[in-house]
């Protein structure tokens, strides 16, 4: 009788734990959610946040060397930062890289030239907690998250694109 | 008994996994980390010594052949 008691009551500790394992799960942002701050400055020292960003389209995207789909998805948003940077695009890569050299040689040798934070303690990370890597966020002039991209695929900068546009038109 | 350490050993179990965040994952991208390649290293380094010092590439590791002069 006890080992059956015994028995059931670490099966009931068991579910808990097993619960509270999937609540530690942070809920990633989405859309209509608002953009979550930033508050770290660039590789360049200049300070990103919610007020620097306020009144351009934004696409914050969460990167790292290490991601091999991100080595195709960076040159995209280069391209279009380049082209819609004047209309008011602001891209935000944002990496969660561990050394910070790295990530400077990375975004060299891709000749990027929009901002870059280095979230090694992935304190950003954490506020945005993006399911895949890499993850990016449209965001429209008024700081909300419009469209989310989990993960990089062929195709998916003529739909970035489109939705630039879009929100460059508003 | 026995059912109390099986259970005891689950409970110890469980309490040994962890969700890892996909931003937090540089480490598990490791070639190391990955079972089929963990002497990716090791058997690309024999097979450089191979194609050195017998001019023969070693199978399935070597696209090109070497000279066997001993060099590099």
């Amino acid at each position: 009788m006890f080992q059956g008691r015994s028995l059931i009551v670490s099966i009931i500790v068991l579910l808990l734990a097993a619960a509270h394992a999937g609540s530690a799960l942070a809920a990633a942002v989405g859309v209509g959610a608002r953009l979550p701050e930033i508050g770290l400055v660039d590789l360049n020292g200049k300070k990103i946040s919610r007020k620097s960003l306020a009144g351009k389209v934004v696409i914050v995207d969460f990167w790292a060397t290490w991601c091999a789909p991100c080595k195709e998805e960076l040159p995209v948003l280069q391209r279009l930062y380049k082209k819609y940077g004047k209309r008011g695009l602001v891209v935000v890569g944002i990496s969660v890289d561990r050394d910070k050299a790295n990530v400077r040689s990375f975004a060299k040798k891709l000749k990027l030239s929009f901002p870059i934070v280095h979230d090694a303690k992935h304190v950003v990370s954490g506020r945005f907690e993006p399911s895949t890597m890499p993850s990016s966020y449209v965001v429209d002039r008024k700081g909300v998250i419009r469209h989310v991209h989990k993960g990089y695929r062929s195709g998916d900068d003529k739909k970035i694109e489109r939705e630039v546009k879009a929100l460059l038109a508003k | 008994m026995g059912k109390v350490l099986i259970t005891l050993a689950l409970l110890l179990g469980a309490a040994g996994c962890t969700h890892v965040a996909p931003y937090e994952r540089e480490y598990l991208t490791r070639p190391g980390m990955d079972n089929g390649k963990r002497d990716a290293g090791f058997h690309a380094f024999m097979a450089h010594i191979y194609e050195a010092r017998e001019g023969a590439g070693a199978v399935g590791l070597a696209d090109a052949s070497g000279g066997g002069c001993g060099c590099n």
